[in-house]
């Protein structure tokens, strides 16, 4: 019966002890975590918001070569002249890495001598300028290394040169001349368009 | 020996009411950032609360109650050295649900007025959601731009 006394003292103390651990336990998730007034128990937590603007992309001009073809004289027969994409005018499209772009130009633009004709007087004319061959691109290379073809209307993905994503494209092209052409400058456009 | 095994399974039965006083559990967490997609400047970009990059968080407590829920929100995405991103917030934007860890089915609410859920049942969790849509002018230098947004629940 002794035995059974002392049984009983023992277990109303680890209950008294149990009962103590979970209140300070509560206790203390209350002063890390919350701020509470009489029961009501306040917490807070945080979250980041980010967002990543983007480069645009861009175009400009690179290099020296042009597309000029220089001087031609008239004859009666048909002419044609070509300035290689290697020799011709050199594009530069920068805009963020892995962006990816879509080429689209003139295929075939006419020159014309009216602004020459007006002000010098003579015969108005016009000289066919196709881009042939087709323009090809380098990449992130400034340099004329391993050209690719691009399509009117292909696609290409922007390669990343010091953080920067670029593209270079090189167009060259052909005119021709008719007989007996109408001389004068002639002038014209091409445009390049990259989408993205 | 017999009124030992009493007091023996008596002892028991109130640890066990101990056990269940000692599990009461309010608690929040954030399950995800709100990340917007890469834009250019000059167009906005939106996330929905159903977009897996909208914030999440998630309350639960396994007593009864009441529960309130209020944001403090930018209204700008920072940059160091970048003019700000202005950033809004509304109806459209921000949700809850209780039980289900599924946006598509919640419940819309305006992040700008405090929430109130009264009569939460005893173990719920809730969950919220929160989009928004990023104004980035044209113009805009291109970088990351961040800001932090607070939740806070009060239970009661």
């Amino acid at each position: 019966m002794k035995f059974a006394v002392t049984i009983i003292l023992g277990m109303f103390l680890f209950l008294n002890t149990s009962f103590s651990q979970t209140e300070s336990e509560e206790a203390e998730i209350d002063l890390s975590a919350a701020s509470g007034v009489g029961d009501a128990i306040q917490l807070s937590v945080t979250a980041n918001a980010s967002l990543l603007v983007l480069k645009g992309v861009s175009i400009s001009v690179s290099g020296s070569n042009t597309l000029a073809f220089g001087d031609i004289f008239t004859s009666n027969i048909t002419q044609t002249k070509t300035i290689t994409n290697q020799n011709g005018q050199k594009f530069l499209v920068q805009g963020n890495s892995g962006t990816n772009v879509i080429i689209n130009y003139n295929t075939s633009v006419n020159l014309d001598n009216s602004l020459w004709a007006l002000q010098f007087g003579g015969t108005q004319g016009t000289i066919n300028f196709s881009v042939n061959p087709l323009p090809v691109q380098t990449l992130a290379n400034s340099n004329y290394i391993s050209p690719v073809t691009i399509n009117n209307g292909g696609s290409v993905v922007l390669t990343n040169s010091g953080g920067v994503g670029k593209l270079y494209l090189w167009v060259g092209g052909k005119i021709t001349i008719n007989p007996n052409q109408p001389i004068g400058d002639y002038i014209g456009y091409i445009n390049i368009n990259v989408s993205y | 020996m017999k009124l030992f095994q009493i007091i023996i399974l008596s002892a028991i039965l109130v640890i066990t009411i101990s056990s269940n006083y000692g599990m009461c559990q309010r608690s929040l967490s954030k399950l995800n950032d709100i990340v917007f997609d890469n834009v250019f400047a000059g167009t906005d970009s939106e996330v929905l609360v159903t977009d897996p990059n909208a914030a999440e968080f998630y309350i639960y407590t396994n007593t009864p109650s009441h529960l309130t829920v209020s944001f403090v929100l930018p209204t700008v995405l920072k940059s160091s050295g970048n003019p700000d991103i202005p950033v809004t917030f509304d109806m459209s934007h921000a949700s809850y649900r209780k039980t289900t860890n599924n946006p598509n089915g919640s419940t819309y609410f305006n992040p700008g007025v405090q929430l109130v859920l009264s009569g939460v049942a005893n173990k719920t969790n809730v969950y919220v959601w929160l989009g928004g849509v990023a104004h980035p002018p044209n113009g805009t230098p291109p970088a990351t731009y961040t800001a932090t947004i607070t939740i806070t629940t009060t239970q009661y």
